[in-house]
């Protein structure tokens, strides 16, 4: 852990926590005609019968065993917990709730480069009523995911014909069921592609503090279009500012608000909300459309995503490299949020990649990423190259 | 890629040891951990986290990546894991064939009599064919521009590297799972049913669960809808462990009886609870010399806390015996005898199907000559556990046994537990308890516990009465070797279904992550008692012997706790 107290540490976390830039009441409005979601009791009853056995506790300080032995303590004390979490989830909580279920403790973790990682934990009764909403709406959001191809329009705004044969896109870090798991999925896919098509490519894209940076007006933007039920629901946690907490100070019953090192007091007004269950459903609602136009534009290419990793495969190694840079700009454009030129990689077991610019990471060969199951996190970590590969980083 | 590597196999090996030595470094401190003046569990908490931090990391690369790429880290990662075990359990002063069994048991399933630290080597092939068997389906559907052109279920010499590695290690859990099927059959042969001396026929035992060969889908059923794909990982590594269960019996039957009979009595039910009890809550603690103890009695070991100082001071058991050293005889020959263990698990028992049947359950009842002419453990009135009896009031009533299926004198260790789940004790607790009716008589001739020709005496129970007027009448028997008896899990499963399996507001305060509903909680809580309670038992049997004979036990400072 990193010490938050430390002012090179509060600067890291301060650049990580970008302003505002939603500044139009309308993106947050409500869908004329669309009910708010509604939650299901089964789905209720699934999450808060076993809540996990951490503490959690958020900045409300209710912990998960209070939030349960509530649960249990009758039938009416459950009917109340269910209204909680209703009005949680369509958004129709009293707006001075919003101040308690939005804060969060921020944490930090050292990342071997010297930079924070940031961590929060938000309200346990927050991240309850969030399970509660995925559980049931993972079929949903899955079927959006995985099943979505760019219309004809996009198309013939990439110039294409409107019934051109086009891939659909894969985003497989949310919805999917967790055995065997997007991840295992996708890696599979990529393993069999490359030995399937030894001279094709595959590049892999990954953005700088992606979930923080992602403008709101992306995330509204997607969820009109897919989810406009979940307006409501998301507009009550994103209106405002919500507070970040340390525990370095001692004020305040040992928390203090995030400051940077000037004492300028953040909070986090851009992007998902570390901590939020919903996190990964609007970043991934956020950068689908993103992703929409860039498979409009490369209709061949093969583009599967896990929540910020994204990969572009193609048997044209030119085509796989024109398709990254073009996600790369689409999401600058629709999604504000940068690529990281150290984290994009290529490889392909056969093919030629002189065409492919090098960059700082020109000596980078396998790339690590997030977990795939239970087990503890692989660090990224670099190894010598050798003679032998024919993989070369991108630019 | 997302936390494995793609690309070549060499390099991704290369990345993926690196990977091993780095998340498995840490356990260099966890082996140092030690107990304080506050803390005393530093043994279970570093079992646990051997079992449940250290040695799944490992789980994902198996699954994601194929053979040919984590062969390499897959046996380091074994290694790690090893020597931490017996640096844990203090193996170092053993021989490399008590080492090699030890770590043999140590790698099957807690339920299997093991530990829970499965070799990653060993699993790796049926990781590889549960992790396809799920992606094979979603990866046609999703993608079909990418897996369309590609054969999954042609022959072998047309398929891509990867896919001929799935198709070989298919072939060859298949193949295992027919041997050890064969074998077991043969086990349930009449030829093999194993009589003792009341006459009552026990088939050899084997652990529950192998997986029938219906459920074993081929390959070309990968891409279907089938159930049996929900578990499919589960399913084909049950393969590997009941191949090694069965493996390791047969190399244990080579070394002595004794061996064998705590080995089945070490895979029965709830006999490795205690492995996992999480100490956050005072009721599943278990201190590190008992915990100690435990181990090294789970897997046959010297139990060193206590022999060195026994040795030292000549000390006998009370009856007169010379310790051993893997801790028979002061398991059976304290001076106190083994009311303790009684009392405690008896209490343990009590508070718990109290929780479920509430004050219809009575410990020990008052009353009992009305119906009894020795007083019950334990007596429900029958309806509350749905039971219908001979009487029109019948009661259930249990009796707690605690039984070794092992005696004082090892070499005189019964055949019977050898072959069947509590072969040594079930007769004796059923004879004690139900008696020998003549109904069970009948076989004349000279006696063979193989076919059960036998003249078998009358034996007249201590609950005669109870049964004659048509109470229902129950020997709950608990092992030593810490398997609860199938007429105890019973009754617990009883108390589940009353409970709907779920836990009371106190007993989730008490529960750990590791126990979810009513019957875990309640075999982990049995388990943990009855273990604390023998290791007790043990060490005051030592203690004894060791002050008889002029050593210092614990005053010299060579007793442990």
């Amino acid at each position: 852990m990193a010490d938050t107290s430390d002012p090179a540490v509060q600067d890291a976390l301060r650049s990580l926590h970008p302003g505002p830039t939603l500044e139009e009441e309308a993106h947050m409005a409500d869908e004329p005609g669309v009910r708010p979601h509604q939650t299901d009791r089964t789905c209720f009853n699934e999450v808060f019968q076993s809540t996990p056995k951490e503490r959690g506790l958020g900045g409300h300080s209710v912990s998960y065993e209070e939030c349960t032995m509530y649960y249990h303590s009758g039938l009416e004390e459950r009917e109340v917990l269910f209204r909680i979490v209703c009005a949680i989830n369509n958004g129709t909580m009293h707006p001075d709730a919003g101040y308690v279920l939005r804060d969060c403790y921020l944490y930090a973790l050292s990342k071997p480069d010297g930079g924070a990682r940031p961590i929060g934990v938000g309200a346990a009764l927050r991240r309850l009523a969030g399970w509660v909403l995925m559980k049931h709406r993972s079929d949903d959001i899955r079927t959006v995911l995985t099943g979505t191809a760019p219309d004809a329009d996009m198309l013939r705004r990439a110039g294409h014909a409107g019934d051109r044969r086009c891939n659909t896109l894969l985003q497989l870090g949310v919805g999917t069921p967790p055995t065997p798991g997007g991840a295992e999925i996708l890696f599979k896919l990529c393993s069999l592609a490359l030995a399937s098509r030894p001279t094709g490519a595959i590049l892999s894209n990954d953005f700088s503090n992606g979930f923080n940076s992602i403008s709101r007006a992306a995330i509204f933007r997607g969820l009109r279009r897919w989810f406009p039920e979940l307006i409501p629901t998301a507009r009550f946690f994103y209106a405002n500012t919500a507070r970040l907490w340390t525990r370095a100070g001692a004020d305040a019953g040992g928390r203090e608000l995030a400051r940077d090192s000037h004492g300028v007091v953040f909070g986090s007004q851009e992007g998902c909300t570390q901590g939020d269950p919903l996190g990964p459903l609007l970043w991934a609602i956020g950068y689908h459309m993103s992703l929409l136009e860039t498979q409009a534009k490369h209709p061949d290419t093969t583009i599967l995503a896990y929540l910020d990793d994204t990969y572009f495969f193609d048997e044209i190694i030119a085509a796989a490299v024109a398709a990254l840079k073009s996600g790369k700009e689409d999401t600058l454009r629709l999604c504000g949020v940068n690529s990281k030129l150290t984290k994009q990689d290529a490889f392909s077991p056969a093919g030629d990649l002189s065409g492919v610019p090098r960059t700082s990471r020109a000596r980078r060969r396998c790339r690590p990423m997030a977990p795939l199951a239970s087990g503890s996190a692989p660090s990224r970590c670099s190894a010598p190259s050798s003679a032998t590969t024919r993989r070369r980083p991108l630019g | 890629m997302l936390g494995a590597f793609v690309g070549d196999d060499k390099e991704a090996s290369a990345r993926l040891m690196q990977r091993v030595e780095k998340a498995l470094a840490p356990l260099e401190k966890v082996v140092e951990l030690h107990d304080t003046r506050r803390h005393k569990v530093a043994l279970q908490v570093q079992l646990e986290m051997l079992r449940y931090c250290a040695n799944t990391s490992f789980t994902c690369f198996l699954r994601a990546m194929p053979l040919t790429a984590t062969a390499a880290a897959a046996r380091r990662h074994d290694e790690l894991i090893a020597a931490a075990f017996h640096r844990l359990l203090v193996t170092e002063v053993l021989t490399q064939s008590q080492r090699g069994f030890a770590l043999a048991q140590a790698r099957l399933p807690v339920k299997m009599g093991g530990f829970g630290t499965t070799s990653q080597t060993e699993v790796s092939r049926a990781a590889v064919v549960g992790s396809w068997a799920l992606c094979v389906e979603p990866m046609g559907r999703l993608c079909p521009q990418m897996v369309g052109r590609v054969s999954i279920c042609g022959p072998r010499e047309e398929l891509l590297p990867h896919l001929r590695e799935l198709h070989d290690s298919h072939a060859t859990l298949l193949k295992e799972h027919a041997s050890t099927a064969r074998r077991y059959q043969q086990q349930a042969a009449p030829c093999f049913h194993c009589y003792n001396a009341t006459a009552r026929g026990y088939l050899v035992y084997h652990p529950p669960n192998h997986s029938p060969a219906h459920t074993l889908l081929l390959f070309s059923k990968f891409d279907s809808k089938s159930t049996y794909l929900t578990t499919v990982q589960r399913r084909y590594s049950s393969i590997i462990h009941h191949s090694a269960w069965e493996t390791l019996r047969r190399q244990l039957q080579g070394v002595s009886q004794r061996e064998v009979v705590r080995f089945i009595g070490e895979s029965q039910a709830g006999a490795g609870s205690f492995l996992n009890a999480i100490p956050s809550n005072p009721l599943f603690r278990i201190t590190t010399w008992a915990m100690r103890y435990s181990a090294h009695r789970r897997c046959g070991l010297v139990v060193s806390d206590f022999v060195g100082a026994a040795q030292c001071s000549e000390a006998m058991s009370a009856r007169g015996m010379r310790f051993d050293t893997l801790g028979d005889v002061a398991q059976n020959g304290g001076k106190q005898g083994h009311q303790s263990r009684h009392f405690a698990t008896l209490n343990t028992l009590y508070s718990i199907l109290q929780g479920a049947f509430g004050s219809a359950m009575q410990r020990e009842p008052s009353g009992y000559r009305a119906y009894s002419d020795y007083r019950p453990d334990l007596a429900c009135p029958a309806r509350a556990l749905g039971i219908t009896t001979a009487a029109s009031e019948g009661l259930y009533i249990g009796d707690l046994k605690i039984f070794s299926p092992i005696p004082a004198d090892a070499a005189e260790t019964p055949a019977a537990g050898a072959g069947a789940g509590f072969g040594n004790t079930n007769p004796w607790a059923r004879a004690t308890v139900l008696g020998v009716s003549p109904a069970t008589r009948g076989r004349k001739g000279k006696f063979n516990r193989w076919n059960g020709t036998d003249t078998v005496a009358e034996v007249r129970g201590d609950y005669h009465r109870a049964l004659q007027l048509g109470h229902e009448v129950q020997p709950l028997l608990i092992e030593t070797m810490g398997g609860l008896s199938p007429p105890l899990m019973n009754l617990l499963r009883t108390g589940a279904r009353l409970r709907g399996n779920r836990l009371s507001a106190k007993q989730r305060e008490q529960a750990s992550w590791s126990m979810r509903n009513w019957l875990t909680f309640a075999v982990v809580r049995i388990s943990v008692t009855v273990r604390r309670a023998l290791a007790e038992e043990a060490r005051r049997a030592y203690e004894t012997g060791i002050l008889k004979a002029g050593g210092g036990g614990g005053a010299a400072g060579c007793w442990p706790g």
